[in-house]
């Protein structure tokens, strides 16, 4: 079967990749093995860790060389980020950011972490202004989300933070049966008049506040539960990831999905990629495990499929590889090298990817490959702990080299 | 055998999240716990969560989404066969025997499905198997499709020098005949004549989520027997059936069948890759409009393979085709028909419903024949297979005179 273009792996980097070569009509393959990182992340996206008042171009000088950043250059980021916020939007997924600079949110320990871009409903303000009361809303019983962990880390940053849990019924039948109490659950029974009476619960408790925090454990689906929570509260309020599995990481997946297969995105879910044909220095196809002997061929082979958590990179004593092709790869040292001891020191593993070149084209046995691309957290040199690049690298890179695919068919 | 892909489970619930039944009933403890929590238990004990078990759909949409390749579904089945007390009752048995129910009431067809039409029966069977009243029995036909064969069919398909075979399964054996005709029809169109397999069983799935393990396997030897002298590409229509024979005999029932497993393969995957490799040229007729919705059906999912049929019927000019979003439409095959499931198993097609009032379309087109009676009995759109669409949009005069004309 044949098609313009193929991602493999269908997370962040690859459905927005997708989305983009879709949207000016190309015929694209996404084939993913499982479901990815994106449901356990946040629903923020961070570019980089720059302070408030700082600028992305100031803070990007200092990034080594190697940084996916510096090799995309800081003139085509300011055009990707601007490009990435209208995908969003043209998705139906509301998200909140400035090309400029960060906004902040509240992490589950009560921290304020400097984002790029968030789903309107996460935190916002700056960090200047905090509001001077604040009402952490924790669900009883539901262990993922600590209100209190979040009221003690804001009180710290000078907030009068007041705790309260709360229930309904449907929530109440959920815990006393045997299935899990965790987030996707909670989003489950929460919507319609559930979520009204969850709201009534809150507001008893919350007249003496300017602002209301609560779990985000609404809308799996869609941004309908979202809506309709916050506009029931008495107060501003907003949502704060819990712990795994994220409710609106899932969401932002099923969302990405839906546009990407709405354009005419071909999505394949629970395949594996296991070879690739490469001839004359390109590759012509690639197979699946589920399909067998077929072969997908395409112009343009993208390799979307993350770092170690997911397959797209693995390790033994020996070396580390990338499974599908054996493409370059950007490691140091021996297998003593990759760790640090230290769990909270910046893991030299972290950084290590895919080799490729500043167009971030792959290459094998050191020769580029002319029509295969490197795209999200594959990608060598990242420094996601440090740098705070984390989703930042996955969509610019995406949009990147989707850009250099349309550029090349013009 | 152990499924050992349970040891690979990281825990993040990401399963839990996408399993269709999960989402409707805090009673159900979802596919992590059930299926590599549970394995864990059931080391020391096989009927470690056993209450919980009935729930599964076998729908697979946990293997579809785990990221750990834990074959999570699998898991679960297996435990069902091997626990002791999962213990499968007359109704089990009635519902799980399609075979035999088939060759008992086809003969009687014509006096039998008004009869399983009626208000009375239909309270009997609700009151003394458990059966709801609300289901409709999908019809028997009047024929089966083998003997339809035989007695007009089986002499012209010698003719061709090009052969495949077709496992038919029990749906187009007994219920539709029109199905395997239509596929007849395409494949002589385009050059190959189609051959019975000598001693086609049911795939047996039925009895596998009844807990007729024993029966299930004795069918799925038979059914490989018969595999095995197959001396060309079997084909099959059904997507249930497929994954059963291809999958389920080795993960679940532990039976060898490697030496086939790569020679059974969908019709609409070995004609839209003949087509695609130019093997086969396709004409449409210029007449046929149709805005057709594609349903992707569990097990169509799990094997991937839905591309195929939507790469088809892209290829007919006067289709306007809505790709629904896949997900489960509740049946599970005997699961539905159940009293006690009925609720469970409406609430969990009702996402699928809403999809298919909001595109209004003419047909839906999907690989599975539960999620068709499912479809059509709970909101009256008219459900084909694919593989009907293409015989109807085919220029048959046309395709068989492109495909003589070519070595
Ligand atoms: C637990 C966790 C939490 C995180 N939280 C955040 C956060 O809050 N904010 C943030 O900005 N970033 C977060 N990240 C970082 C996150 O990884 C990136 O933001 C981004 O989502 C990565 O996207 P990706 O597409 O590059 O890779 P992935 O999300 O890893 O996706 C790769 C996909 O490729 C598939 N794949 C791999 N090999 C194959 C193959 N051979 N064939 C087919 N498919 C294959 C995988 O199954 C997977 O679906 C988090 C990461 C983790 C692990
Ligand atoms: S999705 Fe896979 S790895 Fe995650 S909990 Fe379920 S079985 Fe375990
Ligand atoms: S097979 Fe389907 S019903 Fe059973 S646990 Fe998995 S997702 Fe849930």
């Amino acid at each position: 079967m044949r098609f313009d273009d193929i991602i493999i792996g269908g997370g962040l980097s690859g459905l927005l990749c997708g989305i983009s070569l879709a949207e000016t009509g190309r015929k694209c393959l996404i084939v993913s093995q499982g479901q990815s990182t994106l449901n356990f992340s946040s629903g923020a996206l961070e570019f980089l860790a720059c302070e408030e008042g700082v600028s992305y171009e100031q803070a990007l000088k200092s990034l080594p060389g190697s940084h996916p950043y510096s090799k995309i250059g800081a003139e085509h980021l300011f055009v990707l980020r601007a490009e990435a916020a209208g995908l969003f939007e043209r998705a139906g997924i509301p998200m909140r950011s400035d090309i400029r600079c960060n906004h902040w949110r509240i992490t589950p320990l009560g921290v304020l972490k400097p984002v790029w871009m968030s789903l309107s409903e996460m935190t916002f303000f700056s960090k200047k202004d905090l509001p001077e009361k604040i009402l952490v809303a924790g669900i009883k019983g539901f262990l993922d989300f600590n209100a209190s962990f979040v009221a003690s880390g804001l009180s710290e940053a000078g907030v009068d933070a007041k705790v309260c849990e709360v229930s309904v019924r449907e929530l109440d039948e959920l815990r006393d049966n045997a299935s899990e109490f965790r987030s996707a659950n909670l989003a489950r029974a929460l919507d319609g008049y559930a979520i009204d009476r969850l709201a009534e619960a809150i507001n008893a408790e919350s007249p003496e506040v300017d602002y209301i925090l609560l779990p985000a454990v609404f809308g799996l689906e869609n941004g309908k539960s979202v809506e309709r929570m916050l506009s029931k509260l008495d107060k501003p309020a907003a949502l704060i990831p819990t712990m795994a599995p994220s409710v609106p990481g899932i969401r932002l997946q099923k969302l990405l999905k839906k546009r990407f297969v709405a354009l005419g995105g071909t999505f394949i879910s629970g395949d594996n990629v296991i070879s690739a044909e490469v001839n004359g220095g390109r590759i012509d196809s690639i197979r699946t495990e589920r399909h067998g002997d077929t072969r997908f061929l395409a112009e343009n082979v993208i390799f979307a499929t993350g770092s170690f958590f997911s397959n797209g990179l693995k390790a033994t004593p020996e070396e580390i590889f990338e499974p599908i092709l054996h493409l370059d790869v950007d490691y140091s040292g021996s297998h003593g090298d990759w760790f640090n001891e230290d769990v909270y020191a910046v893991q030299p593993y972290l950084s290590f990817g895919v080799k490729t070149d500043d167009s971030l084209r792959v290459s094998l046995g050191g020769k580029t490959l002319e029509n295969a691309w490197a795209v999200g957290q594959l990608l060598s040199g990242s420094l996601p702990l440090k740098s705070g690049c984390l989703g930042g690298v996955s969509v610019l890179s995406a949009l990147y080299v989707a850009g250099q695919i349309k550029l090349a068919a013009q | 055998m152990k499924d050992h892909t349970f040891q690979d489970c990281v825990k993040c619930t990401v399963c839990t999240a996408y399993c269709p039944m999960a989402a409707v009933t805090p009673f159900y403890i979802g596919p992590k716990q059930a299926g590599p929590d549970g394995e864990r238990y059931r080391l020391k004990d096989k009927s470690f969560y056993d209450y919980a078990l009935k729930y599964c759909l076998n729908c697979k949409r946990c293997e579809v989404a785990c990221p750990s390749g834990v074959r999570i579904g699998d898991i679960i089945a297996k435990a069902k066969l091997d626990s002791p007390s999962f213990k499968p009752g007359l109704r089990e048995w009635v519902l799980a025997n399609t075979d035999l129910m088939g060759s008992l009431a086809v003969p009687f067809s014509r006096a039998l499905n008004p009869i399983l039409g009626l208000d009375v029966s239909k309270k009997m069977m609700d009151g003394i198997l458990g059966i709801d009243h609300r289901r409709q029995f999908p019809a028997y036909a009047k024929e089966t499709f083998e003997h339809w064969y035989r007695r007009k069919a089986a002499k012209a398909q010698k003719r061709f020098s090009k052969q495949v075979y077709y496992y038919h399964g029990c749906y187009a054996n007994y219920n539709n005949p029109a199905l395997a005709q239509d596929l007849l029809k395409i494949l002589n169109a385009c050059g190959y004549g189609v051959q019975l397999l000598k001693g086609e069983k049911c795939c047996g799935v039925a009895l596998i989520s009844n807990g007729l393990g024993a029966q299930a396997r004795r069918q799925a030897k038979a059914n490989l027997a018969a595999l095995r002298k197959a001396d060309g590409p079997v084909l099959t229509t059904s997507s249930t059936c497929t994954m059963t024979l291809r999958d389920e005999y080795a993960h679940v029932l532990g039976l060898d069948n490697a030496n086939v497993r790569d020679n059974i393969t969908l019709a609409l995957k070995f004609l839209s890759e003949k087509v695609d490799s130019g093997e086969i040229r396709l004409a449409f007729r210029s007449d046929y409009q149709k805005h057709i919705a594609y349903h992707t059906s569990c097990h169509m999912e799990r094997l991937g393979w839905w591309i195929y049929s939507l790469n088809l019927l892209r290829m007919i000019p006067g289709v306007r085709l809505d790709v629904l979003e896949s997900v489960c439409c509740g049946i599970s095959g005997t699961f539905g028909f159940k009293k006690e499931n009925y609720e469970l198993s409406q609430e969990i097609g009702r996402k699928l419903f809403d999809q298919i009032r909001d595109a209004q379309p003419e047909i839906v087109a999907t690989g599975c024949e539960t999620c068709k009676w499912q479809i059509e009995m709970s909101i009256g759109f008219e459900v084909q297979n694919p593989v009907s669409i293409l015989a109807e949009a085919l220029d048959i005069e046309e395709t068989t005179r492109l495909n003589a004309a070519r070595p």
